[in-house]
């Protein structure tokens, strides 16, 4: 597994070039993200955040400069090819209208891993209830998006971003819509993601609140990326107690072994290579490892 | 087989937003149904004509001038002896045509009273294939096979049939013999002349009066003296029959086919137009889907099961619609111009039916999905 979630190498992007519109969104945005970090990039309106958040979301394509992903330099892939990409290392959270309208919150859910083909329905199903459980909303499973609140919707949002265990998460303004004492709940969720398993999270916004959540602040103007003085480890504004956080990691233990079971069938039925499952099998066994202890504590 | 179910919730995904727009879904589904509904009818009556058409002129190819009444059984069996005398006529005797239902069957079928001695006659192909013909004014009938096979009768069966199109107290005869009779498909029931008039409650009348003549030359003479002797008639001969029915045959089918290739380019826009509003409506939708990972296809799969969802409910209304139509317009004929005309529903028809409806509903949705399909995922992403 690459340190690296993603990297930026000298990435410029020009909206309308050459004609009388040109604008120069970003200049040579150089930017590394490791596993595991928690980053915000702060800015006023207009600055250039949603341009360089999506084209770390491989969802638009410099005009200039190098994305690599997880050491998979993807700049010039196909639409097709980004499409896997963003559906096995990235996860989304926009800042409204996150959700298909017409499905459940479950379903929501159960897309991401559905797309992969990797999940029976009913696997998908499972998993996607322990995520929504995570973001303590399997209550409201079968409930369409417009049955839920604004800051409900977002969580439903956050566990579907987690599906495929992305190798890091974009939000783009994800507490815009909603008020602080919501937004700041939806943020130390992220903050404990972060903490407990290591999620690496790339928040975008204009809102201080919000940034200082993040472990790392970066700062853009003009299009130009600048890096604050290492802050302080701010404390949480909301601290989840003991139960909480023992709740949390039972959940994230039932979602690990959702996946070894959709793993086991998967290398039963000749989907995965024997070093291919001992690898994925590795891997799931070590953060199963680390969550018991956790409880244990 | 795991990656199948995505297209399970793309189908889901088309459901529930046909259902947001009810008022939407239902006027394309109409739309569709109109046209299917008019391409159905528009089938089953042509092919119902043709049948007609030519067994009648199967049967008029014979030397004969047909003495008709208007519609009813209006024609007194007493002219029978004072048509014999006029000279050139050779024989003539009275015959029934008239609607009934039988029992089972769901379309009406016709009665044919014959005289038993004149049989042979009316039917110069009648070819036996089971049981026997009559042997006297017995209260029996001869089925076709078709209508034998059709609703699973027997030599020996007692069947009870009730006179119009309407289910009405009926009799009860029994099935003496299964006949063909020659190129005609039509469904007929024939039965004693006796007998129709019984069931049609109508003694000594008759539908309409068979004049045999000699010659061919004799034809055209007796006809105009016919005309001349009993004004209030309907005098047809061989020639004029097959006329008159290409004609209407041919007016029928030209408005049809011009309202039915109407209807389904006012189906297609609709369809068309239905999905792009739904594209442009599920622009965000399509960012997010992509967002997720969604390949083109996958997009594609909702917009195009939406139009196929419109398309397989529209297409079943309009085939209901199509067979209720063909029997209104078949009841229609019979009623304002007097022709006899059974609509042939048959299984291909149908068939044709749902094939045209699923396939303008995709050909006219493909562009707009693919169009949905192919929005780059930043632009789908800023639409709000
Ligand atoms: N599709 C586009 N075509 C032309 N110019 C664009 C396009 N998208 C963005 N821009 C311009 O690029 C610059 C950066 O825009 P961007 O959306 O990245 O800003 P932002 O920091 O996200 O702002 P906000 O906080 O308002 O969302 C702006 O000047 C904007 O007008
Ligand atoms: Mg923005």
């Amino acid at each position: 597994m690459s340190e690296v979630a993603i990297e930026l190498i000298g990435v410029e992007k020009v909206y309308n070039p050459g004609t009388k519109s040109e604008v120069w969104a970003l200049r040579g945005i150089d930017l590394t993200v490791r596993r595991g970090e928690f980053i915000a990039i702060m800015g006023p309106s207009g600055s250039g955040k949603t341009t360089l958040l999506n084209i770390m979301g491989t969802m638009d394509k410099p005009t200039r400069g190098r994305v690599i992903i997880e050491g998979e330099d993807v700049t010039d892939y196909p639409e097709a090819e980004l499409a896997h990409i963003r559906r096995d290392k990235i996860g989304f959270v926009f800042q409204f209208f996150n959700l298909i309208t017409t499905l459940t919150a479950l379903e929501n859910v159960m897309l991401p891993m559905l797309l992969t083909g990797r999940y029976t329905e009913k696997e998908a199903q499972e998993k996607a209830l322990a995520l929504l459980a995570l973001v303590g909303l399997e209550e409201r499973a079968n409930h369409k998006p417009h049955e839920l609140s604004g800051g409900e919707q977002q969580r439903v949002a956050i566990a579907r971003a987690l599906a495929n265990h992305p190798a890091f998460v974009l939000m783009d303004e994800p507490t815009g819509a909603l008020d602080t004492v919501t937004g700041s709940k939806i943020m130390s969720l992220c903050r404990l993601l972060n903490e407990r398993f290591g999620q690496t999270f790339i928040v975008v916004t204009h809102n201080p609140g919000v940034a200082r959540m993040a472990k790392k602040i970066y700062h853009i103007r003009d299009g130009r990326l600048y890096k604050s003085p290492p802050q302080d480890l701010l404390q949480f504004a909301w601290e989840p107690d003991e139960a909480e956080r023992r709740r949390i990691m039972r959940i994230y233990l039932k979602m690990l072994r959702q996946d070894l079971i959709a793993l086991r069938r998967r290398f039963r039925s000749g989907h995965v290579g024997e070093e291919e499952y001992r690898r994925l099998k590795r891997m799931i066994a070590h953060e199963l490892d680390l969550i018991k202890r956790g409880i244990d504590l | 087989m795991a990656g199948l179910s995505v297209y399970k919730y793309a189908v889901k995904f088309a459901w529930n937003d046909m259902l947001s727009r009810k008022v939407r879904a239902t006027l394309t589904v109409f739309s569709i149904a109109v046209g299917i509904a008019t391409l159905v009818a528009l089938m089953s009556i042509t092919l119902g004509m043709r049948t007609q058409v030519e067994s009648m002129l199967s049967e008029a190819l014979g030397l004969a001038v047909i003495l008709s009444g208007k519609t009813a059984i209006e024609v007194p069996v007493s002219l029978v002896p004072v048509v014999k005398n006029i000279p050139g006529v050779i024989d003539a005797y009275p015959v029934i045509e008239h609607m009934a239902t039988i029992e089972k069957a769901m379309q009406p079928v016709f009665v044919r009273g014959v005289p038993p001695d004149k049989l042979l006659d009316a039917f110069p192909m009648l070819e036996v294939k089971e049981g026997r013909i009559f042997q006297g004014e017995e209260k029996a009938i001869l089925i076709t096979p078709r209508l034998a096979e059709r609703l699973g009768l027997d030599i020996g069966d007692i069947v009870e049939i009730s006179p119009g199109t309407v289910g009405a107290s009926g009799e009860k005869y029994e099935i003496i013999g299964v006949v063909k009779l020659g190129i005609s498909i039509g469904d007929f029931i024939i039965m004693p002349l006796s007998k129709a008039q019984e069931l049609y409650n109508r003694p000594g009348y008759a539908s309409a009066i068979i004049i045999k003549v000699a010659s061919r030359d004799t034809i055209k003479p007796l006809a105009d003296a016919l005309r001349e002797m009993f004004p209030g008639a309907r005098i047809m001969e061989p020639e004029q029959i097959a006329k008159q029915i290409e004609r209407i045959m041919n007016v029928i089918n030209a408005t049809l086919l011009s309202i039915g290739s109407i209807s389904l380019v006012v189906a297609a826009l609709s369809v068309m137009n239905t999905i792009t509003m739904v594209v442009r409506e599920r622009i965000r939708e399509i960012g997010i889907l992509k967002a997720l990972g969604a390949q083109r296809r996958h997009v594609l799969a909702i917009f195009m099961s939406e139009a196929l969802l419109l398309s397989i409910i529209g297409g079943i209304i309009g085939i209901i619609m199509g067979i209720s139509g063909a029997h209104a317009v078949a009841e229609a004929l019979v009623h304002f111009i007097g022709l006899k005309l059974s609509p042939v529903i048959d299984l291909l028809t149908l068939a044709e039916g749902m094939i045209i409806a699923i396939l303008v509903g995709s050909i006219a949705s493909f562009h707009p999905a693919w169009k949905g399909a192919n929005i780059r995922p930043v632009e789908a992403l800023r639409y709000e």
